[in-house]
């Protein structure tokens, strides 16, 4: 029986991130492999130690790491150059656990939470969960990302009560070369005991725990989660071509989404998701797209069908790249088209999947752009035609998406206000894209409008602008690594061009 | 006439430029994908003759693929279209099965 190990996959190489916006000059890429049999703790501990040994060696050439699951990230974060590069993809079982893994074995409910490994995909936990009959809350739009990475960039979708994919954490393994921790809050959650077996030490913190959410892949390499799901329900998805008016902005912007549903969803229903998609130069008085999901419980007696007829994948954004970059001078009129083309008649009848069955499985989207900014919503109104007026005054054409998230889940957590807003800018990517993405950003600072970057997209974050986004957080966040990694040479390891840039390390 | 005659070849050429640059994409079901690999396989002579020495072994072995992404570069139809097809680049981009492992106990 083959334990967790590492493999050295290849010497110096160029290697490319999924959506090819970076390089990274690596001197060497390792691959951490999952144990082919044996408890889940076991297969752990071992796969920590042999991580603690790699990054001991990596400390000893003096040579930066990174390690990478899903590769996702257009931000760059993955990259490492003149480094090691840990892959972590086929580091990836999932584990049931029982009730005396829990310090408080009456107090909890062992199967509603799930031990993953640190390069489980999203779309794995979706499939797992289902087997046990049970659901994640949310999840981002794609399920390709490995889940510690997602929760690394504080990922998100709309779901309307709950904050991004980190909100289902409970304890992570961090492995540094000092030590392997297992964070959890104060309260505790996992026995003594079963921290020993994963062999790593407790770090019970509620800071550590909030630092550990959404670390920016900066804290140290995660090789575990314990994750926390609930029941599994249905959904049934509503997707629609609307006539977008201001006054519907408004409406959102109270956070009114059952008078949002009521006029151009299914009506009598509280809606659990809403998503809405228009372009950057007529955001309202035009047409726009609205994706809305209701929550139904769970019955064996409904119609499996595709993602893609349960709405998953709106897959505007590759034909929209082609289109775009053969026609640019027609973009206002291309964006509109094909958010016609791509909605068709809509999904209104009667269907329903689980959570996971409506995300589609990920495919590759070559020269895409994709960014993503966070506000408060109750200044939507304001912040949607300040960010269109200057996006597509600078040539910006791609879609924008209003997406809305709880605030929280996490000291790094780009959704900083109570009841934020996403304002996702996807589409194709190229130099006139970014100049204008820029361009807008620089505008919104210029005009005083407070707004957060995602981590993991496209931005233009510098210290300073992370200091003002962060304020105390950030304070309390890097106290937290300077305990997890109190040799300024580990936190060397950890440090590339991008997290300098973030000012997240020195 | 002539005219019109000119307008369908360059109407086929044109058609034949875009349609190259066009991405297939073939998937095993749930997909547990590892890094992209991108593999350019150029085959001359209309692929008449030495076509086999021109496809290329992935290094898989015992994994398999999760996708496969068959494309052209604007690049390698243009050069596909002015050497009427006697060289004939294509990416072939493919990313290896990470694997999948039943619900193990903690």
């Amino acid at each position: 029986m083959a334990t967790a190990h590492i493999v050295e996959l290849e010497g110096r190489r160029e290697w490319e991130n999924y959506h090819r916006t970076g390089t990274s000059h690596l001197k060497k890429r390792y691959g951490l492999r999952s144990g082919d049999g044996g408890r889940g703790r076991d297969d752990i501990a071992q796969a920590a130690s042999e991580v603690q040994k790699w990054l001991l060696a990596a400390k000893e050439e003096g040579v930066p790491v990174r390690p990478v699951g899903g590769a996702w990230s257009l931000s760059n974060i993955q990259l490492v150059q003149n480094g090691w590069m840990l892959n972590t993809r086929r580091f990836n079982r999932c584990f049931r656990l029982a009730g005396h893994d829990f310090a408080r074995p009456g107090s909890v409910d062992p199967g509603a939470f799930m031990l993953i490994e640190g390069g489980v995909q999203v779309d794995e936990v979706n499939d797992k969960l289902q087997e046990i009959e049970r659901s994640l809350v949310t999840t981002g739009a794609s399920n390709g990302q490995t889940f510690p990475g997602a929760c690394a960039t504080g990922t998100h979708g709309s779901v309307l009560t709950a904050g991004g994919i980190q909100q289902h954490v409970r304890a992570v393994q961090i492995v540094t070369p000092g030590g392997i921790y297992w964070i959890e809050p104060s309260a505790g959650l996992m026995s003594d005991d079963f921290i020993r077996e994963t062999g790593s030490a407790p770090v019970r913190d509620d800071d550590a725990f909030a630092a550990a959410l959404v670390a920016v892949g900066s804290l140290g390499i995660v090789t575990a989660m314990v994750i926390e799901s609930v029941p599994r329900y249905l959904v049934r998805p509503w997707l629609k071509l609307i006539d977008f008016a201001r006054d519907d902005v408004e409406t959102l912007e109270r956070g009114d989404f059952r008078a949002f549903s009521e006029k151009h969803g299914l009506k009598g229903h509280d809606p659990y998701f809403v998503m809405v998609i228009t372009t950057p130069y007529r955001p309202w008085g035009g047409k726009a797209v609205a994706r809305i999901l209701y929550q139904f419980p769970y019955h064996s007696r409904y119609e499996h069908v595709e993602p893609g007829k349960l709405g998953a994948g709106y897959d505007a954004q590759s034909m929209m790249a082609w289109a775009l970059r053969q026609f640019p001078w027609a973009r206002g009129q291309i964006l509109q088209l094909i958010m016609r083309l791509g909605v068709g008649k809509g999904i209104t009848e009667e269907r329903y999947g689980t959570w996971g069955e409506t995300l589609e499985s990920s495919r590759p989207t070559a020269d895409s752009f994709s960014a993503a900014l966070f506000c408060d919503r109750a200044r939507l109104v304001h912040t949607l035609e300040a960010l269109c007026t200057a996006f597509s005054r600078a040539g910006g054409s791609t879609a924008v998406t209003l997406r809305f998230v709880k605030g929280g889940y996490g000291l790094l957590s780009p959704a900083r206000w109570e009841n934020s807003v996403a304002i996702d800018c996807d589409g194709p990517g190229g130099e006139g894209t970014l100049r204008a993405y820029r361009k807008m950003l620089d505008a919104l600072e210029r005009q005083g409008i407070e707004h957060t970057l995602h981590w993991g997209k496209i931005n233009n974050l510098t210290p300073a602008r992370v200091a003002a986004n962060y304020g105390d957080d950030l304070s309390r966040w890097r106290a937290v690594r300077d305990r997890l990694l109190p040799d300024p040479a580990d936190r060397r390891l950890f440090a590339t061009e991008e997290l300098r840039a973030f000012g997240l390390a020195d | 006439m002539e005219t019109l005659a000119w307008i369908v070849v360059i109407a086929m050429l044109l058609g034949q430029y875009f349609a190259g640059t066009a991405d297939y994409f073939l998937s095993i079901e749930n997909p547990r994908p590892l890094d992209d690999n991108i593999t350019i396989i150029t085959i001359y002579g209309w692929g008449f003759a030495t076509e086999s020495s021109r496809t290329h072994t992935a290094e898989l072995a015992g994994q398999g693929f999760a996708d496969v992404r068959m494309f052209a570069t604007r690049r390698q139809v243009l050069v596909s279209l002015f050497t009427a097809g006697f060289v004939r680049p294509v990416s072939i981009a493919w990313r290896g099965n990470a694997g999948q492992h039943p619900l193990g106990e903690a």
